[in-house]
Formats: structure tokens, C-alpha cells, sequence
């Protein structure tokens, strides 16, 4: 499957911060979720996470490198219910495609517009390897630091 | 003559964080100590007491005089109150060594280079006061203390039994060495080795520091071989600047096991910082000579010559299977594929059955084993960029550090055969496919470094 739109040039002038501070503003705002940034789990430092109905969604942003992406965000399975990978709309390549399958990791694409900062390119999987106390530790963060950036 | 290593297991002494891991029901797994001169340095009467009262096991103090040949940035506080300062440990180094290095160093701020040695004079009396540091300053200072006292009244009361502080050998003083600056600094290591081989009175150790880019050299590493052969020290102490085992090549191993070979013709010889494969080519006899193996307790089995400022601690769990510590995300992968989560029974089976994995795994692996790697969260800004961290909480690191060194007393203990450890790294190939083919690549490739150094 491939995406028709390409990378525009506003993307590339603007860093994967302001793309995280940017989606994170957004996010806050829907009823129902409860948003965090920067959240440790088991070592790593998921981007973003939010709660929404008991729960954990995961999302690292990347502007380029999605294999360092998808690695990190393979680990947050541990903790999320569903983990992503978010990046500015781009092409989606096969090997990505299969890559994102593979790990059990879905795509976001960031949205310039709009509420909600993101559109599913390839839904998430649920987590079959999800650990207990991770979870329950990653979640408890995210409901204690509601809103939270740093 | 005795012999100067008096048991395999070695263990690096780091910190005063670190006693609690020595003593108590630890201190029959390992056989002897490696204390830093800065330590030595720094608290002198507390480390004395420690050793000849609690430990009660061989040591040997490394003198550290690299330490002065490098950046004087690298010797510095970095602390934000004593910024630019000279760390207390080391400055009390610099005041025992003396001459070059204290005017260099201390007053100039530079490091010592080859030619500070050229005198015959200065090279005569640096020796003795690196020798007298270590043969002296933990037991003078001990003497001395109020704790002394104490002790010499419950020993005339026969109720306390004390050892001597004073360690079984002493170390030349020495210098890094790389591909480029061998030539030079090996003829001052070989002049200060001789210096202290005719001062006579102890047992004289050689520190045969190098990187890694010697051992991709032969002529570089048969000249090591053949002017320490003909130095004739007492004991040859190896460490390859920042070279875990575990990532290491092929190639740069079997290079390294053959300088090992080579020392161990001329003296008993020590890795100080080595990992499993070091045990097992010490203990199946592959490496004759290769007497002792020495690891630290945090950061473990390598180190590079530079400190790197202590970096972030992580929680990370000694897979015993894999004979490697891993961050506990990738333990946890392992643990779950091994089928370790299933009940504390299966755990104990096929993961670990250590005295601390018994304590701590007593019922639910899925929570027990979290005890291994509780973290508490902190944030900050890194370069500009909101960072937030896992830091483990001082209970992880004591489970981590007491499992490792019960799975380290298994390993240098028990006598397996080469067959036998090559079938093990073999099985824990099957991680790969949790962990990727990188954390499990060391097991194909010590299996292949043991296999040709069987043949050969």
C-alpha cells in the first residue's frame, strides 16, 4: 500500500519537538483522554501516551529514521495496549509496511489540522506482550502526570 | 616462590557502596580483591579495616598511573562547587607519587609524556613511591587509627582474628599503550618494571594496558609477548581498553586469547576486566596460565582506560543463559520466551535458581521479577530536549548486583567441559528472535573463538 502524499516542506523544516509539543496540545483537549509526555517505561522514554477507556496508547514520533522508530516503539509494547509510530504523511513503502507487521506496531500520520493531530495509517495491533507491572506503572504515570509535558 | 594469584575469581572493589556486596553470605564467591589506588587513596583507614577485618582475602592495589598520561579534564571534580579542581582521591595520588607527575600534572596541568621518564634518577624514585604506596599506605594508616586500637584489644582477647593488610604483590608502575604510542611507552613500562624488580622485597606485577587496535596488530602484540618474557615479572595483569567480550569480533578474541597464551607462558596472568569467555578459557585450560579473572560489580566485566563520567545507571539483569547482563526490557523478553513467567518453579528451571532469584522469585515471576528492574521516573532537559529517564531504585540495584555475583560464583566454580559450554551458547542462539541478532551474536562467536582455540 502506498500513500499518494509525499513529505511537505514545512515538515522538513520543523523538528520531531515541535511536532510531539505540537500533537500534545491537540490531544489534551479530547474528551475522555488522558494525555502525558515523555514517559519512562522499562528504560525507554515513550514520546507520548495517552489513556483512553483504561487504555495505553504509545506513540513515538520520528521525522525520519521509522527503523530506530519501530524498535523503540516494539519496546513500549511492554507497557501499551497499542503502540505506534507517528510521522509527518509521507510514502509508505512496502518494507515499512512490513516492518510496522512484523514488530506490531501501527502508523500515524501527524495532521496539520484539526482536533484530533493524527490519522491511523495502519491500525495497531493489540499487545500480546504486555507485561503487568509495566503497564499498570506506565499508566499509573500517565494519570498522575495528566496534561503533563516535562 | 608462592604463587602471586591465589584464586581465579577476582573481584574489582569500586565504591564503599560496594563493600555490602564483598561480605556476608557473598564473600565465599569470590577468592580476591582489586582495589584502585584512588580508593586506597581516598579512604584509607575504612578500606584497611574492611579488608583485614571483613574480608580477610588477598588483594593487590592497581596504582592507577595511567590515570596521569591522559587530558588532566579526565582528573578533574565535576562537581558544580569544585568544577576545575583535582578529585581529592587523585590529588592525594599525585602527593604519594611525587615527582614527575606532581609538578606536571598537579602544578602545569598537563599530562606526563614519555620523555618526564627519560631520567634514570626520576624513574628510580617514582617506582619506589608508587611501590611504597601500595605496600604501606593502607596498613601505616590503619595503624594509626582509633579503630586499630580496638581491634589489637579484642585480637589480645582472642576474640577477633585479623589479616595482614598488605597485598600479595605489587604493580610496576605503568602506561596505556596504543597502536601509535607503543614504542614509547613500552620502553618506560619495561624501565620501570625492571626499577621495581631490583628494588627487591616484593613480588612485581606488570600492567600491560592496550587498546584494542593493538591486538589487530601481531608484530604489536608478539612484541609485547617477547619483551615481557624477557622482563620476567611476577604476575602480567591485561587489560584491552573498553572490550566487552560480548562485542567483541572473532578475530580481535583469538587474538587476545593468544597474547593471553603467550603471558601465561611467562607468568601467571590476570584479565582484570573479562567476562565468561575469559572464565572458560581460564578454567577449561584452553589459555594456560591464564590464573585469574576480575570483574567489577556495577559496571562489570570492561571498562575504558577514560572514565566517561559515570554515565546513567540502568536496571539491568545477568542472564545466565547468555552469560551477559541485559537491560531489563530485553530480560524481560528473554524471561518470557524461555517460559521463566509460568510459575516460580519454571523460573527457578529455565532462568535462574541463584540464592537472590529464590528470594526474590518466590511466587508470580510476572510480579517478583519486577524486582529487578524498579525504576523511578526523573525528567530533565537534555540539549535542549525534555528527557525523561528510568533510574533504578537502590533495591534494584542490591538484587541485581547479589544475582550477578551468585551467577559468577556458578560460573568460575563449576568445571564444564568445552563441548559442554559451546552446546549452552549454542541453545541461547534462540533469544534472537526476542532480542535481535546483535545481543545473542557473542554466543555464535565465542562458541567459534573456543572451537578454534580447541583445534589449535
Amino acid at each position: 500500500m502506498k500513500s499518494c502524499q509525499t513529505r511537505s516542506s514545512r515538515d522538513s523544516n520543523r523538528s520531531e519537538l515541535e511536532l510531539v509539543r505540537s500533537a500534545f496540545l491537540r490531544a489534551q483537549s479530547r474528551r475522555g483522554v488522558t494525555v502525558c509526555c515523555h514517559v519512562p517505561v522499562l528504560g525507554r522514554c515513550i514520546d507520548m501516551a495517552y489513556v483512553l477507556r483504561s487504555s495505553l496508547v504509545t506513540i513515538e514520533f520520528k521525522l525520519h529514521d521509522w527503523r530506530k522508530a519501530i524498535a523503540q516503539a516494539k519496546d513500549h509494547r511492554l507497557a501499551a495496549h497499542h503502540s505506534y509510530i507517528c510521522m509527518p504523511q509521507r510514502s509508505v513503502s512496502d518494507v515499512l509496511l512490513t516492518s510496522l507487521n512484523t514488530a506490531g506496531v501501527g502508523l500515524l500520520f501527524f495532521k496539520d489540522e484539526g482536533k484530533w493531530p493524527f490519522s491511523v495509517h495502519l491500525e495497531a495491533p493489540a499487545s500480546n506482550e504486555a507485561w503487568r507491572f509495566a503497564r499498570e506503572e506506565a499508566i499509573s504515570y500517565v494519570l498522575n502526570n495528566k496534561g503533563k509535558w516535562i | 616462590m608462592t604463587r602471586p594469584i591465589v584464586g581465579r575469581h577476582l573481584v574489582r572493589y569500586g565504591t564503599a557502596a560496594d563493600q555490602k556486596f564483598l561480605v556476608g553470605a557473598l564473600r565465599p564467591t569470590y577468592d580476591g580483591l582489586v582495589v584502585n589506588a584512588t580508593m586506597a587513596a581516598h579512604i584509607p583507614t575504612a578500606l584497611a579495616s574492611f579488608i583485614s577485618q571483613m574480608v580477610k582475602k588477598p588483594f593487590f592495589i592497581d596504582p592507577q598511573t595511567h590515570a596521569f598520561q591522559h587530558d588532566v579534564e579526565n582528573l578533574e571534580s565535576t562537581s558544580s562547587k569544585k568544577a576545575g579542581k583535582i578529585k581529592r582521591s587523585i590529588q592525594a595520588l599525585l602527593d604519594a607519587y611525587g615527582e614527575p607527575i606532581a609538578t606536571t600534572v598537579g602544578q602545569k596541568r598537563r599530562p606526563v609524556l614519555p620523555s618526564h621518564f627519560a631520567s634514570a634518577k626520576v624513574r628510580k624514585g617514582f617506582c619506589e613511591r608508587v611501590m611504597r604506596f601500595q605496600l604501606e599506605h593502607l596498613a601505616k594508616r590503619f595503624k594509626s587509627s582509633d579503630a586499630a586500637k580496638y581491634f589489637q584489644f579484642l585480637q589480645a582477647k582472642g576474640k577477633l582474628k585479623t589479616a595482614q593488610c598488605r597485598p600479595g604483590f605489587v604493580i610496576a608502575p605503568y602506561f596505556y599503550m596504543t597502536a601509535n604510542t607503543l614504542e614509547k611507552w613500552l620502553r618506560v613500562n619495561l624501565s620501570m618494571l625492571k626499577e621495581c624488580q631490583s628494588s627487591g622485597g616484593a613480588s612485581v606485577g606488570a600492567q600491560v594496558v592496550i587498546s584494542r587496535d593493538v591486538l589487530s596488530s601481531p608484530s604489536l602484540c608478539s612484541t609485547l609477548a617477547s619483551k615481557y618474557k624477557s622482563a620476567r615479572p611476577d604476575v602480567i595483569l591485561v587489560w584491552i581498553d573498553a572490550f566487552p567480550e560480548e562485542s567483541a569480533s572473532r578475530d580481535e578474541l583469538l587474538a587476545f586469547a593468544s597474547l593471553l597464551k603467550e603471558f601465561g607462558r611467562t607468568a601467571p596472568t590476570v584479565n582484570l576486566h573479562g567476562g565468561y569467555l575469559s572464565v572458560v578459557l581460564s578454567r577449561s585450560g584452553l589459555v594456560q596460565g591464564l590464573d585469574g579473572v576480575a570483574h567489577g560489580l556495577e559496571y562489570g566485566e570492561s571498562r575504558g582506560v577514560v572514565p566517561v563520567g559515570g554515565g546513567i545507571p540502568t536496571a539491568k539483569y545477568y542472564y545466565p543463559e547468555m552469560h551477559v547482563r541485559l537491560l531489563f526490557r530485553d530480560a524481560m523478553h528473554a524471561v518470557r520466551a524461555a517460559g521463566g513467567l509460568k510459575s516460580a518453579r519454571a523460573f527457578h528451571r529455565d532462568v535462574c535458581d541463584c540464592v537472590e532469584c529464590k528470594k526474590v522469585v518466590k511466587s508470580s515471576p510476572e510480579d517478583d521479577f519486577a524486582a529487578y528492574g524498579k525504576t523511578r521516573p526523573v525528567s530533565f532537559i537534555r540539549r535542549g530536549q525534555p528527557v525523561a529517564m528510568d533510574y533504578p531504585v537502590p533495591e534494584t540495584k542490591d538484587h541485581s548486583v547479589r544475582h550477578y555475583m551468585w551467577c559468577k560464583k556458578v560460573e568460575y566454580a563449576t568445571a564444564q567441559s568445552v563441548p559442554d559450554v559451546i552446546n549452552g551458547l549454542r541453545l541461547a542462539e534462540r533469544f534472537k528472535k526476542e532480542l535481535g541478532a546483535s545481543k545473542v551474536a557473542h554466543c555464535r562467536i565465542w562458541s567459534s573463538v573456543l572451537r578454534a582455540l580447541s583445534k589449535s
